[in-house]
């Protein structure tokens, strides 16, 4: 799948970007266009409550939850080429019809260019809004459709620009494993080698790195990423934002080499505060709901976080690839 | 027009539809025949679960592609029927529903990861259970270690990596194993 900034795409996004606005009532300005013309993707996970939530409020939230309205707006005004939604998409179970009751008319707005991975909430199968009891996610494949990869595994990837991103499930029962020798690895492996791009991404849901605390069942992805040269992978479910220096699968630092992970758990469900910080954590912060938006260059990449109001954390940088 | 001859034009009419409609279902079925495709272990794979699966997995599907993912379902079905582990649960239903396919493998996940001992670790081990035991909200807090604290928190991060690692290499060798009890029938 090849995913490229055309313009159509463009006028599609400003169009829905008008429609958000005439609808929702939400005010945001569309950025100006980035002066590379390289491509931009935006990130978060973690992102909209369940109409039973005590935090949801009409769909308004309050200070501290569901303000997946918020997070929506910040990405129609960016206009990405492609949205990442990093699990935990729709709560509480994800459900067909709580996903078009919240998660549609906010997040959805740029559904045409959404690349999304399964969380955790995805796979529960109570709790919340139309769960499906069978613990297969049909919400979250029902709605994300072909998007969503095959619905037997939920893992696959695409190239945006010159870069090669790869979306990967980390319910590990769930498709039988994450670890050596699983298909799923295997799958990974064969990807990495299908693929000489320059610059390579992963996400999953499970952060491998955390202060809030690290989820180990996905080194073995990291090991194999570490191998291939990858350069960034992007988590959530911890309900933070945290970035990481360049680190090996053991979490060694590693600037040569080592994969950048950016935690971004801020979608606007609710915040979680952070235990021992770990080592190689550069900047955390764990009450801002935001994005994060990365501009893809040919051979290396800018990171902004951008908060919703009244937020004003913001953390931004710019690396290459290796 | 006479009653016999509107009778007459009535009956034809409905003659030529069942013609029609029978030559339509035949169509049907010429179209996803129950050629077998692919025998995995004792589960067959037909053409007509390929059809199926083709439509379930959009516009995009492969034959191959879609022969590929089924023999691999008829891996998890056939071992969890061998293991006693499935009810229900076909080939077919899986070609319609490919999802379903995550609970076959959560079922055989346990399976394979039944050996794991708990945590040694006492709050570790009580921490385990509660995750386990609890659902929706509730489990999602506890996953978030709220009120836990580090030690017993990398207690059960290590129990669950171990569980992963040993169920991982479990599945790669059962679906090393299923390749020698996999065949593919020619076909004229």
């Amino acid at each position: 799948m090849e995913v490229n900034r055309s313009t159509p795409r463009r006028m599609l996004v400003a169009g829905i970007a008008a429609l958000a606005t005439i609808l929702a009532g939400v005010s945001f300005e569309t950025s100006a266009p980035r002066a590379s013309g390289d491509p931009v993707i935006a990130a978060a996970g973690d992102i909209a409550c369940d109409t039973t939530d005590n935090g949801y409020n009409e769909g308004q939230g309050t200070r501290k939850a569901c303000q997946q309205q918020a997070t929506a707006a910040l990405l129609v005004g960016a206009a990405p080429s492609a949205v990442l939604p990093l699990g935990d998409d729709q709560y509480e179970c994800a459900g067909l019809s709580a996903f078009r009751q919240v998660y549609d008319p906010t997040w959805g707005l740029l559904k045409p260019v959404t690349y999304p991975v399964p969380g955790n909430h995805e796979y529960l199968t109570s709790g919340g809004t139309g769960c499906d009891p069978t613990g297969s996610a049909a919400g979250y494949f029902g709605y994300f459709g072909a998007a969503a990869g095959d619905p037997t595994r939920g893992y696959y990837s695409y190239n945006i620009g010159t870069w090669h991103l790869i979306a990967l499930n980390s319910n590990c029962p769930q498709v039988g494993g994450c670890s050596a020798g699983s298909q799923e690895e295997q799958w990974l492996k064969a990807d990495l080698a299908a693929h000489s791009n320059y610059c390579t991404l992963a996400y999953w849901h499970f952060p491998r790195f955390s202060s809030s605390g690290d989820v180990k069942g996905s080194s073995a992805f990291w090991t194999d990423l570490y191998n291939a040269n990858a350069d960034v992978v992007l988590s959530a479910h911890k309900h933070n934002y945290e970035r990481f220096a360049p680190q090996n699968a053991t979490g060694a630092a590693d600037p040569t080499h080592g994969i950048r992970e950016f935690v971004v758990g801020t979608g606007g469900k609710s915040h979680q505060g952070f235990r021992t910080p770990d080592a190689n954590s550069e900047v955390r912060d764990a009450s801002t709901f935001g994005v994060l938006e990365l501009t893809l260059h040919p051979k290396g990449y800018d990171w902004q976080f951008v908060p919703a109001p009244p937020g004003t954390f913001v953390d931004s940088g710019s690396t290459s690839c290796h | 027009m006479s009653l016999t001859a509107r009778n007459v034009l009535a009956l034809g009419i409905v003659a030529l539809l069942s013609v029609a409609a029978a030559s339509a279902f035949a169509g049907t079925r010429r179209s996803a025949p129950q050629r077998t495709v692919a025998i995995v272990g004792h589960t067959v794979v037909t053409e007509r679960d390929v059809a199926l699966a083709r439509r379930s997995l959009g516009e995009t599907a492969t034959h191959a592609g879609a022969v590929a993912a089924l023999v691999s379902d008829a891996v998890l079905v056939d071992e969890a029927r061998r293991l006693g582990l499935l009810s229900g649960l076909t080939v077919s239903v899986l070609a319609s529903r490919p999802d379903a396919v995550a609970a076959l493998n959560s079922k055989l996940y346990a399976y394979a990861a039944r050996s794991v001992p708990l945590p040694a670790d006492k709050s570790a081990r009580t921490y385990a259970k509660l995750v386990a035991d609890a659902a929706g909200e509730d489990a999602d807090a506890l996953q978030d270690g709220v009120g836990v604290s580090n030690a017993a928190l990398t207690g059960y991060d290590n129990w669950l990596t171990r569980r992963d690692q040993v169920a991982s290499a479990w599945f790669g060798r059962l679906f090393a194993r299923y390749r020698a009890l996999t065949s593919y029938p020619a076909h004229p």
